[in-house]
């Protein structure tokens, strides 16, 4: 137990480190081939275990991966019981077996990086805990290592927290096989107990871990437990875990707001630095330019001196402090390629640190003597000198006149140039459909919003108890109105864009994913909100209805005039049916039963019309 | 009711101003009797008649609905002409405001009535044809106009007087009707049912089908 320690406490002594290095053969050699640049941090890295300087976290990153983990075996991973349990007399079978099937998961993810990273990476990946410097030195501790405490959570944690139990697990046959996969269990493929079931896996399917706690008195087998240990699982009892089961109870962790604040920091940083360089830049600018056209008659070239006068005086621009020494610096700040006798160190006119120089865009393109003109060109209208812009034409016309830039320093300087250029696209043909499409499109959006104003204003009349009747009319006409305004535009959005056969106009073929797009989404809207706003006028008449009290629906309706219609015409049905029941009855004396049918109908037809008459005039009837 | 004498029923009404002589008509064709003292008719009276078509061997038998011209018996009228197969809008020769009566009566029908309905404008009293008020070429110009549109209007003078042209009125609606449809109906049909009974209903399963070329 005498190995473990926290983070940032090394106890084991640089020298210490360093022998052990030196010791283990199989520590690969540094090499950062590929590496980026993630950050730029000026104050000075070490390593916390051995002290030794870093360029940057990235660079210590990779060296603790590649120096002390070997130092410390077991650290990274829980490895498989049994070979763990053989310890540190077998490093190199754990270690095949680990990189084996580690290699097959991960190769897409850092295939240039060296072996023992890919295990802290895993670690990460199982994304409980990050990783930790520290090491575990377990040589002594056999029976630890089988249990997840050796997980790099314990680092963290008190030294004798509880270990899931192992009494549930199973013994293994004489051919041991994977629960999941029957893959016969030997070393090449692993034997590995699922600490929640205690069945035997392979690696491959025990490539799980999942919080447990110990069982309780009736339990047998440990439990999930949110708060418990990481513990390696096999993969059903992973997929069995509760809140991957019950999917839609994932925990949401909503970080859009500490995103966009983090974003908006990032952002103003990133301006305020820009403003800066754009600062110095003109600087520079004003007084390159004075002293090239100044000096260009008497001379065509320039000695040493004159050069070293400039970089002063650019020294003196940029603030000396700023000026990167170049005894404290070895590696490009962009690329980490270390200087040598090839690759020389520039300094970096804007921002004054030290880049390498790529000349024969083997590397990155880290740094280039870029000719005044071409910068003066994208950024025409920054705040120059007088003089600068009394000798603009002279300046852009000479190519001499240069000016090193490293690859951020450029990046930031024509920032808001590029951004422009996206914004502003040139004047073509095709902006100008997109111009058209988009004021077509706004006069669409005010309508539009107008009816979303309107609608869920309508709607909530009518759910109001108190509803006014005239308010709510109003409301119905203005969406009524606005509903066919948008209609109308649609068909002047469609008769604009489209052909009458209802393919798009040819005009504008380019942006016919935007078109078709626009016009779906107004006809969905239009076919959303029409049907909407009849539902909700049919809830209105209910109770426009309900509200009115009967008499005052038929008071209105009949006038006086029209009672005595009503009137006329009941008596006139009667008298007729009066007729026809003679008629009836004189039919049938005379036998003339072919002309009864008829007569029958229509007296029916008779009585009918005189109930409805009758319902009409309701209390004014005989 | 042997195959070679086909039978069909139809449901005509009449319609005009009062005192245009649409009772006379009737009477006429019904009874082939004329009164010259007629007094005007209550409601709607009912009368039925049959003729022969002899070059199609049918006999039509008309359920003629003779409605009162007066004004409050007009709310009668569209129960009348609701089914009917035919109409007759009957006007005075000898007054103007009848045939402008007759006029708007045909546009009713047109709105009303079922579709295809055989419509027939009747200028009454040719006897008096000294004291004449509508020109005929107007009608006629009317009816043509009338016909550029869409559907037949028969136009036809008579005499319920002296009995010229009445018979002639009938013919021609006779003609005019969908006869043959009917009688495929009603042979579909039991054809027991068929001629005594099926009457209004049958002729209303004629019109269904009209109707439902437009709709």
């Amino acid at each position: 137990m005498k190995g473990r320690r926290i983070l940032g406490s090394p106890n084991d002594s640089p020298d210490n480190v360093r022998k052990k290095v030196i010791l283990d053969p199989q520590s690969p050699t540094p090499s950062h081939p590929k590496s980026n640049a993630i950050d730029d941090i000026s104050e000075e890295i070490k390593c916390p275990i051995c002290n030794e300087p870093m360029i940057n976290m990235f660079q210590l990153n990779q060296h603790i991966d590649d120096i002390h983990v070997d130092g410390q075996p077991n650290k990274s991973i829980d490895t498989e019981t049994k070979v763990s349990n053989t310890s540190y007399t077998s490093p190199t079978i754990n270690k095949l077996i680990n990189n084996d099937f580690i290699q097959k998961d991960m190769k897409k993810w850092f295939d240039t990086t060296p072996t023992k990273r890919k295990t802290i990476s895993l670690d990460l990946f199982d994304g409980n805990k990050g990783f930790s410097l520290s090491g575990e030195n377990n040589n002594d501790d056999s029976v630890l290592s089988g249990s997840e405490a050796n997980t790099p959570k314990s680092t963290s944690s008190p030294l004798n927290k509880p270990r899931i139990i192992r009494s549930h697990w199973k013994h293994p046959s004489s051919n041991p096989q994977c629960k999941l996969c029957q893959k016969p269990l030997n070393v090449k493929h692993g034997i590995v107990h699922c600490r929640k079931c205690g069945e035997l896996t392979c690696n491959d399917d025990s490539n799980y871990k999942v919080c447990l706690r110990n069982p309780h008195k009736n339990e047998t087998i440990p439990q999930y437990d949110k708060n418990g240990i990481w513990s390696k699982c096999c993969r059903t009892c992973y997929f069995d875990k509760p809140d991957l089961k019950n999917q839609g109870q994932i925990n949401m962790v909503d970080l859009t707001d500490k995103f966009k604040r983090m974003r908006t920091t990032n952002n103003e940083t990133s301006q305020l630095n820009r403003d800066k360089l754009i600062k110095r830049f003109i600087k520079i600018i004003n007084f390159l330019s004075e002293y090239y056209l100044t000096k260009k008659d008497s001379f065509l070239s320039f000695s040493l001196s004159e050069d070293q006068e400039i970089i002063d005086k650019q020294k003196q621009i940029i603030g000396f402090e700023n000026w990167q020494d170049d005894d404290t610096i070895n590696h490009c700040y962009i690329c980490f390629t270390r200087f040598n006798f090839l690759v020389r160190k520039h300094h970096c006119r804007v921002c004054g640190k030290i880049v390498c120089d790529d000349k024969f865009e083997q590397r990155q393109g880290c740094s280039l003597l870029v000719p005044v003109p071409i910068v003066l060109k994208i950024l025409s209208n920054l705040n120059y000198s007088k003089f600068v812009l009394d000798n603009w034409k002279k300046l852009m016309s000479n190519n001499d006149i240069t000016i090193r830039m490293c690859k951020n320093c450029k990046n930031d300087l024509t920032y808001d140039f590029k951004l422009k250029s996206l914004e502003n696209p040139e004047d073509t043909e095709e902006s100008n459909n997109l111009k058209l499409i988009f004021s077509v499109y706004q006069q669409l959006l005010v309508v539009k919003n107008n009816i979303n104003h309107y609608l869920p204003k309508y709607e909530s009349q009518l759910l109001s108890p108190e509803l006014k009747i005239d308010i709510t009319n109003k409301l119905k006409d203005r969406i009524m109105i606005y509903l066919k305004d948008f209609e109308s535009l649609i068909f002047q959005f469609k008769h604009k864009f489209y052909l009458r056969s209802g393919e798009i106009n040819p005009v504008f073929s380019k942006n016919f994913k935007l078109i078709n797009g626009i016009n779906q989404s107004l006809i969905l809207f239009l076919q959303d909100n029409l049907l909407k706003f009849k539902d909700l006028n049919e809830k209105f008449r209910n109770i426009e209805n309900s509200l009115l009290p009967k008499e005052t629906i038929d008071k209105p309706k009949l006038t006086k005039r029209q009672i005595r219609e009503l009137r006329e015409q009941l008596m006139v049905m009667n008298e007729q049916k009066f007729i026809i029941e003679n008629m009836i009855y004189d039919i049938t004396k005379q036998r003339k039963f072919d002309q009864l049918q008829p007569l029958l109908n229509n007296k029916q037809e008779l009585v009918n019309e005189i109930e409805s008459l009758e319902e009409k005039l309701g209390e004014f009837g005989f | 009711m042997s195959d070679n004498n086909r039978f069909a029923q139809f449901k005509l009404v009449l319609l005009g101003e009062s005192a245009v002589g649409k009772s006379s008509i009737v009477h006429r064709f019904v009874k082939n009797t004329f009164d010259n003292m007629r007094e005007s008719t209550i409601g709607a009276a009912f009368l039925t008649q049959t003729i022969t078509l002899p070059e199609s061997n049918t006999t039509i038998k008309f359920e003629i609905w003779d409605t009162a011209g007066q004004e409050r018996y007009k709310s009668l009228a569209p129960m009348y002409y609701r089914n009917a197969n035919a109409a007759l809008c009957v006007y005075d020769i000898t007054s103007r405001s009848s045939f402008n009566k007759a006029q708007d009566w045909i546009k009713e029908l047109k709105k009303q009535a079922p579709e295809g309905i055989v419509i027939c404008l009747v200028g009454n009293k040719l006897d008096l044809e000294n004291e004449r008020e509508v020109d005929q070429q107007e009608v006629i110009e009317y009816v043509q106009e009338l016909n550029q549109e869409n559907d037949n209007v028969i136009l036809s003078e008579c005499s319920a007087k002296n009995g010229e042209g009445v018979l002639d009125i009938f013919n021609k609606i006779g003609r005019a009707l969908p006869v043959e449809e009917v009688i495929n109906g009603a042979n579909n049909r039991s054809r027991q049912v068929g001629s005594r009974k099926p009457g209004v209903n049958l002729s209303r399963q004629q019109n269904q089908p009209q109707s439902s070329n437009c709709c």
